[in-house]
């Protein structure tokens, strides 16, 4: 069973430390609401890095090295590579093509997870390479896609303001993680938590001071770390296509469902978008739940509780 | 003169090659026979009692030379997706990455590397990898007794080994009511036409 304790503190201390490095990295102009350029965007991209860090530390996940599985490459490889894209992005490091970038190293994650995995060698009849099937590459390629295209989406305009949008994959990406947790995999859910935190924390830190650049970022992020979860979930989890593709568009969709003319103000087309994200949450969650009842509560709790009982009856004993 | 001298060099030559190639018996090669042969596990619940299982689908070759063993060789492969503990839900918990992590980790390996004849059986000394980490052990491999059944030559061995699932990486928040060694329990038999 997963510690209750230990994932509310690592969601905690992530969304604190973020938080914390965020305001400490704002230049000062930023700190009065008044700053301009990538000096914002910058400190929530560093801000985020920290509480992640913070929220792994707090509960111990430390990846292997070398990195031996999916979520250690995520971690270890996609994670940081992102980062460094983001914030040379942001750095005007790359004043071109800054989109296109993003969008290459977003995609980037799909074969870094599945890198040496069985699904690489889905029908073994057309190998291309050692290790590289046609059934493989192909399987990359839709990962690659749906990165690409919640990369594109994240971005993409709406009449619905960043910081609810932000919130709306923060919500999905808790959600994500629960539903990984419910299907049996109770650290690859776990690892969503000091991401969702880092991504709360800073949307915190934007909206006290009056940032709301770095809205965007943390929409952003969210929907990126939703997608590693989700993917790590699906092909490593329990996690099944269906589940995978309702948490990650449901994330991303909803502001940029098409109304008609007279539902189009602002009010509504909010409410319209926080429905619709929590139909699909539910829609995902809800069977999630009773799986879990039904299949994997009475194994757990025959471990866990089990084994509180018999240690007490051990030192009742002595 | 040289002629006959060069006739009598070549005949002893090939005299010795072909004695020598005489003498070398190859060794015997049999396959693993998985409808008659079961690789189990069994692991601590508690600390009071035991849980078990088994992989059920399992493949391996074996070489056995009688009369040089350092010269045989074992290998087992066993599909880590197999597992079967005689409850599904716990089978899939199983199967995912705070255990086996099997889409990663496709197979559980053994690879021999060193062959010593003991009394009863052989020790063999191995690559065993699980979990994606590989590690030597020794494991002293009990039978060796041959026999033919129905045209086919048959041999069988038993072992049993104790594995640390911390020495192979495992998640350590997972090693908790269910111990941390497990005992593996190998009964093969192999085939050979």
């Amino acid at each position: 069973m997963p510690d209750l304790w230990l994932l509310t503190s690592s969601f905690f201390a992530s969304a604190i430390c973020a938080a914390a490095a965020c305001f400490a990295a704002l230049p000062r102009s930023g700190r009065t609401g008044s700053g301009t350029g990538a000096g914002p965007q910058l400190a929530a991209v560093g801000g985020f890095a920290v509480g992640v860090l913070a929220g792994m530390a707090t509960q111990g996940i430390a990846p292997a090295l070398p990195p031996a599985s999916g979520l250690d490459r995520w971690l270890l490889i996609a994670i940081p590579l992102l980062l460094v894209v983001d914030a040379a992005c942001f750095a005007a490091l790359f004043r071109q093509q800054t989109r296109l970038l993003r969008l290459a190293a977003a995609a980037t994650a799909a074969p870094v997870i599945l890198f040496g995995s069985v699904h690489l060698q889905v029908t073994p009849e057309l190998t291309l390479l050692p290790g590289l099937t046609l059934g493989g590459l192909l399987t990359v390629m839709a990962a690659c896609g749906t990165l690409a295209a919640v990369t594109m989406l994240a971005d993409r305009g709406s009449e619905v303001s960043m910081v609810w949008r932000a919130s709306g994959s923060l919500l999905v990406l808790q959600a994500a993680g629960m539903t990984v947790m419910l299907g049996g995999w109770i650290r690859g859910g776990a690892a969503a938590l000091p991401f969702s935190g880092s991504c709360a924390g800073i949307l915190l830190c934007g909206l006290t001071l009056r940032q709301p650049a770095t809205a965007a970022v943390i929409n952003r992020w969210a929907c990126w770390s939703l997608s590693g979860v989700v993917l790590l979930g699906h092909f490593f989890g329990r996690l099944s296509l269906l589940q995978s593709g309702l948490l990650i568009f449901g994330a991303v969709l909803p502001p940029l469902v098409p109304l008609p003319n007279g539902l189009k103000s602002g009010r509504i087309r909010l409410v319209v978008c926080c429905l619709l994200t929590l139909v699909t949450l539910a829609t995902v969650l809800v069977p999630a739940v009773v799986d879990f009842f039904v299949r994997m509560r009475p194994l757990l709790s025959a471990t866990a509780a089990d084994f509180i009982e018999a240690r007490h009856a051990q030192i009742l004993v002595v | 003169m040289l002629f006959s001298r060069l006739t009598c060099l070549l005949t002893i030559l090939l005299l010795t090659v072909v004695s020598g190639t005489a003498n070398a018996a190859p060794a015997d090669e049999y396959v693993y026979d998985a409808v008659h042969s079961s690789v189990s596990f069994k692991a601590r619940h508690l600390d009071i009692s035991w849980i078990h299982g088994r992989f059920n689908e399992v493949d391996g070759r074996f070489s056995i030379d009688r009369e040089d063993p350092s010269k045989s060789s074992f290998q087992l492969t066993i599909k880590a997706d197999s597992v079967d503990t005689a409850n599904a839900a716990r089978d899939e918990h199983l199967r995912q990455p705070d255990y086996f992590d099997t889409k990663q980790f496709p197979t559980i390996e053994f690879r021999s590397k060193k062959v010593k004849a003991i009394e009863g059986g052989y020790e063999v000394t191995g690559d065993f990898t699980m979990h994606g980490v590989t590690r030597e052990i020794t494991i002293r491999l009990m039978g060796g007794k041959e026999i033919e059944s129905r045209g086919v030559r048959r041999v069988g061995f038993s072992t049993e080994l104790r594995l640390k699932r911390s020495d192979y990486k495992f998640d350590p928040s997972a090693i908790g009511p269910i111990g941390d060694e497990a005992i593996v329990i190998i009964d093969c038999e192999g085939m050979s036409k």
